[in-house]
């Protein structure tokens, strides 16, 4: 049980750290203005205003998955994103970005679920559902 | 006739009318996205979480049922209960209807902690034509120069050589560390030797913190006997003898029973028990620890008055026993006890049950034990007629923060006071009632330290100080009033008790 517990522990580590440094990276790259992220947020018709939003969340949320206090917080607001991201893909973008055989899709797949893992795992803490998990 | 038509708000029907909007507006905002800008999508996000939201509330959780009924618009509901203590705090109470303690109360002891001026205007804002208890001022009052130093030596009457001289009336209740944070007892600590007065550790094991400023000390040894104890909650009296050693251990209280939950020992769950804890509990770790309902010596009326002779000659120090009023004739058996064995507690402090910061079952805590007022005279007059009342020093607790409440118990036989939460307020209590929540706000009943952090304790001790001096000037102005000397001189006739005195 306690061996469980933590392995457990070393996943949700490694997953929090995994998910901050993809949303740095990406954070950045917005905030930069690196050249896929114009491209990206000019096809959405938010260049460069959104650009800018969406990039300072990315690294706000970088700042709480870091944090073992907030790292909820962090996946709830990543999880939010995410699903502006999709909805992206889905309407506008599509998932063949510069043909790179899917790539941004893997990631956005990582990032998506990542983030719901952690919320799953700090289920008691999450704001107004947290009770019911108790 | 025709029926009436009003205006009415008919929560059900916006309740219903919300849960359709949810989605509805998720897919407004959605094609807005769409069609017009994408940043509408922030909109159709947001909007996408609350149906998620709002379909886990109606749907999935099973534990509230207004939430499954209504969804969303019945959280409002919960929120704004979360905030009704702080509302009716604020705005809505009274200054003379909150509970415990009244905001009249309390201002009384910040203005004086603060050392500034708390005298009122245009009338009392008690209700006079009620059911009051009162005191008797002499129409020839004393000069205030004629009334002698308070002294109040305990020991005395075995004659023993570590004696101990109260030169306060007052004393700080029994407090440990464990249900103050280390900066509350810090405070209270740098306080009291500073205004000299005695500090009761409570039943919190060695007492670390409260050792740290040098003030004298009552140790508390409650019935789980921390600090003092063996594996099992029997007395150790290697170290019970090597505690009283300390210099600044100037009593030893053996904790019979308290106001907060008399007739019942106290749980401390295992996730409470640091490293720190269990070290100065002499408790193991891993383990909940319960503090049994008696102390396993004190089994009978006799074996508790052999006990209280055994804790006299290991500890060579002034002994005494606290009790809150249960049975009258448990008491009064008690007392013939210790005349047939001719052993005497040094004092006996009597416990009011009006609770205090130990956290108790509700029903312990309104229901059980005798309030403070009703038992004093009852103590008093079963010491008299057992002929006693000259063998011990009678101390006392139960909500007795101000002036007026502590003259009364004197006038019913009290020789000194304890309270706990006058100090407690001195130091900034707001009487958030979260001392069993680990979340104190202003850094008193908690161990979190950003909230310890706003309690600064040389502030904090400042304050103690002042409200020990302001209690002691208001101490000697009613004693001029009511034409007396001493506290000691009060009795039941410096009383008016609608049909008792």
């Amino acid at each position: 049980m306690k061996k469980q517990w933590i392995w457990s522990g070393i996943a949700f580590f490694i997953v929090r750290f995994g998910l901050a440094l993809i949303l740095l990276m990406a954070g950045f790259d917005k905030i930069t203005g690196g050249q896929m992220s114009v491209e990206t947020f000019s096809a959405l018709g938010m260049e460069p205003y959104g650009r800018h939003i969406i990039g300072w969340c990315e690294l706000i949320c970088v700042l709480l998955l870091s944090t073992n206090r907030w790292a909820h917080f962090g996946a709830g607001l990543t999880f939010s994103i995410m699903l502006g991201a999709l909805i992206a893909h889905v309407t506008v973008l599509g998932f063949n970005i510069q043909q790179d055989q899917g790539k941004a899709l893997a990631m956005f797949l990582v990032v998506f679920f990542g983030s719901l893992w952690i919320q799953w795992m700090r289920r008691q803490d999450l704001p107004f559902v947290g009770e019911s998990f108790q | 006739m025709s029926k009436q038509k009003r205006i009415a708000v008919d929560l059900e029907k916006i309740a219903h009318l919300v849960n359709i909007s949810i989605p509805v507006l998720c897919l407004v905002f959605a094609l807005l996205g769409y069609f017009v800008s994408f940043y509408f999508h922030f909109l159709t996000v947001g909007f996408v979480l609350l149906t998620g939201l709002n379909f886990f509330f109606r749907h999935v959780q099973k534990k509230h049922a207004l939430l499954s009924n209504f969804g969303l618009v019945a959280q409002l509901r919960y929120m704004l209960e979360s905030v009704g203590p702080e509302f009716r705090q604020y705005l809505y109470s009274s200054d003379t209807e909150e509970k415990p303690f009244s905001r009249t109360e309390r201002s009384e002891i910040y203005q004086k902690a603060k050392g500034i001026d708390s005298s009122s205007a245009f009338g009392s804002q008690l209700l006079f034509d009620e059911y009051e208890i009162k005191l008797r001022h002499s129409m020839f009052p004393k000069n205030k120069k004629d009334i002698p130093t308070y002294k109040l030596v305990l020991g005395e009457e075995r004659g023993i050589d570590s004696a101990y001289t109260l030169k306060k009336t007052i004393m700080i209740s029994a407090m440990s560390y464990g249900s103050l944070g280390r900066n509350a007892i810090q405070a209270l600590a740098r306080g009291a030797k500073r205004a000299g007065v005695v500090m009761n550790t409570g039943e919190g094991g060695f007492p670390k913190y409260h050792l740290m400023e040098g003030c004298d000390l009552i140790f508390q040894m409650g019935t789980a006997k921390f600090g003092v104890r063996n594996q099992e909650p029997t007395l150790n009296e290697a170290k019970l003898e090597a505690l009283a050693a300390h210099e600044t251990i100037k009593m030893i209280e053996i904790k019979l029973s308290q106001g907060a939950k008399p007739g019942k020992g106290g749980l401390l769950p295992k996730e409470k028990i640091t490293q720190e804890i269990a070290e100065l509990r002499g408790v193991p770790m891993g383990k909940d620890v319960v503090s049994p309902p008696h102390h396993e010596e004190c089994v009978d009326i006799a074996s508790t008055v052999k006990f209280i002779r055994r804790v006299q000659e290991v500890s060579q120090l002034p002994t005494g026993i606290k009790l809150c009023l249960g049975q009258d004739q448990e008491l009064r058996a008690l007392v013939r006890e210790m005349k047939s064995q001719s052993v005497f507690p040094d004092f006996l402090s009597i416990d009011g049950a009006e609770g205090g910061t130990g956290a108790a079952p509700k029903s312990f805590m309104d229901d059980v034990g005798v309030p403070l007022f009703h038992a004093l005279p009852v103590v008093t007059r079963i010491l008299i007629e057992e002929g006693v009342k000259n063998r011990m020093k009678l101390l006392c607790a139960g909500k007795l923060i101000n002036p007026g409440k502590q003259f009364m118990a004197f006038s019913m036989g009290a020789d000194a006071v304890y309270t706990a939460r006058g100090f407690m307020l001195a130091i900034g209590c707001i009487q958030a009632l979260q001392c069993n929540k680990n979340s104190c706000p202003v850094g008193i009943t908690t161990h979190v330290e950003h909230l310890q952090g706003g309690l600064d304790i040389e502030n904090k001790a400042q304050r103690v100080v002042n409200y020990v001096n302001s209690l002691e000037h208001d101490h000697i102005e009613m004693l001029a009033a009511m034409g007396e000397s001493s506290v000691r001189d009060l009795t039941f006739d410096h009383i008016y008790w609608e049909g008792k005195y």
